[in-house]
């Protein structure tokens, strides 16, 4: 009996050593392994469902479009090329011709591409039923309105001249026609292979889609646990330049401090979604590459002008020379930021920071605050986005420097999901928001952000000279006319001080030192297939 | 009617009554809550247009009571739905994720009620050694320190420091291939397809979760059996049982431990139940893909149909957990069988 006492402890132990180390043995990942560690699982793959950036980079693996992104070098990274009008090359079609109206594209299919799995070989056919998908009524995702975007209305545009030509007749010229097909709604899908998961009920296969692809890119699914784990193979049938990592396992890990774990132990390539205030924390030793890249991401504090108190003017900007900017930038976001003047960023043509040259001044908000006739014992109240800690610091912040002039504030804290009710029903009065633009050209910021009724105007600006402007400029080429009309648009904009621009922030991304290639794309998801391995 | 038949239904009635009342009830929250789905799925630059439509589609644009209606039918033909985020049927992905919680609380269940055991009875056979100082101590550590930072410890402790557990990768490392159309249940598929590697990658990632789940209920665990134990040794039938020098085994296992256990077993049903609950906060730290990830991504993007699958599930494993005790203690306590 008590030899057996005795006996039971030392089993288990031996049993526990053995676990640990025959489990620390099984460890094995070779160079043309990428590991990644992301936040969110993957949404819907099918493309045209824009989802998550973490969604996007998974579409751009595995499929690709009639033409793509170009890049360029800035400030010493690699990023997707600011000027999206110009931002574009072919990428399925090897030659892209523009009619001498300006209206008429003609694509010329790149041959020998092949679908994965099922081997066909693209043609004209699949680029005719990929965009019979995207125009289908009752509308799937965003096909239809990216397609009104690039100006087609009607699958009346898209004509099959031969197997290898297809040509595209937009509604009125539109330069930012191509730049639009460069994006994931206009992905090339495998028509026979999608054809033969339609049902009566589902009749463009969206079902299907959403778990399963059918694409050309570099990549394919080759295993995929829900809500854990996808792993992305080499497509043997790629007809461009090989990827260097073979593989990609991608693990969703949403604790953010056991991604830091994670990616400074060594044990993943990669980690996303990691804040600037804790990478201060990682040790320099420690084999991790820090990359810190200036992006188009807008922090912005709004105001709906129609609710009071928010249409007085003189009050906006008595708040505006109570925003810390510096402290913003340099405590919120320990220096990866920068401030911004306009929701048109300087490097687009059209840009104009006119009318927003707001610094910190107390007195000057002081002033302002007792000529606005506010009351200053009303408090103010400031919502926010619950899931993001950076806008919650700068709520704070400004809260400081409001109560220094005298104002209060009141904080709230939305959960998420309720926050981005709120903001797209633009009911908000007083909010911190931020975002990206897909397409940086003028015509589609003003368009989107600032035209009355327009469907991300949160702050419900609204200025019949402005409307006038988009709408004699809008599908104009790019001139010095169309460039000093929307700097007077954004002039409009500023004075009327409907946003407090608060910092353009960098986009931050870990790796080990061993990988190289990242570059920056808008929507802030990675291009697995520019990635590879220093130690070659 | 035979005593255990009435149990049965009686119990099953319950159930029932408490799975309707439930999906009842979440079904409303969703609907109040200030979330649309609709608006959320649409995007920021959707025109009211496309919002309406895709309102439609979703069939949010029905009254509350067809909707509810059209969702209690759905229910009962075992569709749960369609998650909005990843547009697969809820029920595809509770069937990859409820193994995976599942798999975490009966680890995390069985260490609890072991480690309960041993120390509960030790510390009340020998009240003056350093058992029931040791309890005391754990049941303090227990109930002080929160569960995710009992977490963040031992990953620091055991992961960061010590290179002895596995790196947080959910539930097996990078280098095992998974097992294809298997039950989901890791440990028990290794098992019966002889996948050693598997089996040894699935049992060490369960290490440090299970503990620190573990933790969430052994306080409780321990204090009951403790007691119960306790309560056993000063009474007179057991005073009478060792009047009778039987050997210590049989007394140990036959007269001891039964009584001692039968009334924490409601208490068991409680802590699996309580732990279903409980694993998010592990989940999340350990990279797990169970339930507790799948609830939180579902909340944050105003995913009904993922919330409503995730609670009706968690409440049915609760229920079901209480409804197995309860026939059980019809076996176990002969009083029962006399009403």
């Amino acid at each position: 009996m008590k030899m057996a006492q005795r006996i039971w402890p030392i089993f288990g132990i031996i049993a526990v050593v053995t676990l640990i180390v025959i489990g620390r043995s099984m460890i094995v990942k070779d160079e043309h392994t990428l590991v990644v560690a992301i936040s969110e699982e993957h949404g819907n793959l099918d493309p045209l469902f824009g989802g998550s950036p973490r969604t996007t980079e998974i579409v751009s693996a595995v499929y690709e479009q009639p033409v793509t992104f170009t890049i360029q070098e800035k400030d010493g990274h690699m990023v997707q090329t600011v000027d999206d009008i110009n931002g574009w090359e072919p990428l399925l079609a090897e030659k892209v011709e523009t009619s001498p109206d300006g209206r008429t594209y003609t694509f010329y299919l790149r041959k020998g591409v092949r679908f994965y799995p099922s081997g066909n070989e693209m043609t004209a056919a699949d680029w005719y039923y990929s965009w019979q998908r995207q125009l289908s009524d009752p509308p799937i995702g965003w096909g239809q309105f990216e397609n009104k975007e690039a100006g087609i209305t009607s699958i009346d545009a898209i004509k099959v001249i031969d197997d290898y030509t297809v040509q595209i007749t937009t509604d009125e010229i539109n330069p930012r026609s191509l730049p639009f097909i460069r994006f994931q709604m206009f992905s090339i899908l495998d028509s026979e292979t999608v054809k033969q998961h339609a049902t009566p009920d589902d009749p463009w296969a969206t079902q299907w889609l959403a778990e399963n692809t059918a694409g050309t890119g570099p990549y394919y699914i080759s295993s995929r646990i829900p809500g854990s784990e996808l792993v992305l193979t080499a497509n043997p049938y790629y007809w461009g330049e090989k990827p260097a990592y073979q593989k990609i396992v991608i693990k969703t890990i949403k604790d953010t401090s056991t991604r830091l774990a994670l990616i400074t132990k060594g044990d993943v390539d990669v980690a996303t979604d990691i804040p600037t205030r804790l990478v201060e924390n990682i040790p320099t030793n420690s084999g991790v590459k820090v990359w810190s890249v200036p992006s188009g991401n807008r922090v912005y504090l709004a105001f709906n002008v129609t609710l009071a108190p928010y249409d007085n003017l003189t009050l906006r900007q008595a708040i505006a020379y109570a925003v810390p900017y510096n402290a913003v930038i340099e405590n919120v976001y320990h220096g990866a930021a920068r401030r911004y003047d306009s929701f048109v960023l300087p490097e687009i043509p059209g840009y104009s920071g006119v009318g927003f040259d707001y610094e910190q001044d107390l007195a000057k908000a002081k002033e302002l605050l007792s000529k606005s006739g506010f009351d200053p014992q009303k408090p103010l109240t400031l919502y926010i986005n619950g899931s993001s800690y950076e806008h919650e610091e700068i709520a704070v912040l400004i809260q400081d420097y409001l109560n220094r002039i005298g104002l209060k504030l009141e904080i709230v804290k939305v959960p998420a999901a309720d926050f981005t009710t709120r903001v797209f029903s633009k009911e908000l009065p007083f909010f911190i928001h931020e975002g990206i633009s897909w397409i940086d050209d003028a015509s589609t910021i003003v368009g989107l952000w600032m035209v009355t009724n327009a469907q991300g105007n949160f702050t419900k600006f609204s200025n019949t000279r402005v409307d006038e402007l988009q709408k004699q400029w809008q599908f104009q080429p790019i001139s010095a006319e169309r460039n000093a009309a929307y700097a007077e648009a954004q002039r409009i904009y500023n004075e009327q001080l409907n946003a407090i621009y608060l910092a353009l922030t960098n986009h931050v991304l870990l790796t080990r030192d061993t990988v190289a290639g990242y570059v920056l794309y808008k929507d802030t998801g990675i291009r697995y297939q520019g990635l590879y391995p220093t130690k070659k | 009617m035979h005593p255990l038949l009435r149990r049965l239904i009686s119990r099953l009635f319950q159930l029932l009554l408490v799975l309707w009342g439930t999906v009842t009830i979440v079904f409303l929250v969703g609907r109040v809550l200030p979330a649309d789905p609709a608006v959320v799925l649409s995007g920021p630059n959707a025109t009211s247009e496309i919002v309406e439509a895709t309102r439609a589609a979703l069939g949010l644009d029905k009254p509350l009571p067809v909707q509810y209606g059209a969702y209690l039918v759905s229910l009962l033909q075992g569709d749960l739905g369609r998650s909005l985020i990843s547009g697969r049927p809820v029920l595809t992905d509770l069937a990859a994720r409820v193994p995976a919680s599942l798999e975490l609380v009966t680890a995390a269940l069985v260490l609890a009620v072991s480690a309960a055991f041993v120390c509960g009875l030790q510390a009340a056979l020998k009240p003056d050694s350093l058992w029931p100082k040791v309890n005391k101590a754990l049941v303090t550590g227990g109930t002080a320190v929160p569960t995710f930072l009992l977490g963040i410890l031992l990953l620091y402790a055991f992961y960061i420091k010590l290179p002895i557990a596995p790196a947080p990768l959910g539930r097996m490392g990078i280098g095992p291939a998974s097992i294809e159309n298997g039950t989901g249940f890791l440990v028990w598929d290794a098992l019966l397809r002889g996948r050693w590697d598997v089996l040894f990658s699935a049992l060490h990632h369960l290490l440090l979760p299970s503990i620190t789940l573990a933790f969430t209920v052994f306080p409780q665990l321990v204090q009951v059996f403790h007691s119960n134990v306790a309560t056993v040794l000063s009474s007179d039938a057991y005073k009478a049982v060792k009047l009778a020098k039987l050997p210590f085994r049989m007394v140990l296992w036959r007269y001891l431990i039964p009584p001692a256990v039968a009334p924490a077993l409601n208490l068991l049903a409680a802590s699996f139940g309580y732990m279903i609950g409980g694993t998010v906060l592990v989940e999340h730290i350990f990279g797990w893909n169970g339930l507790g990830a799948y609830v939180l991504n579902g909340i944050n993007a105003g995913d009904h149909a993922v919330v409503q699958g995730v609670v009706l599930v968690s409440a049915l494993c609760y229920s079901l957990a209480f409804f197995i005790v309860d026939v059980a203690m019809y076996f176990i306590d002969p009083r029962l069988r006399e009403v």
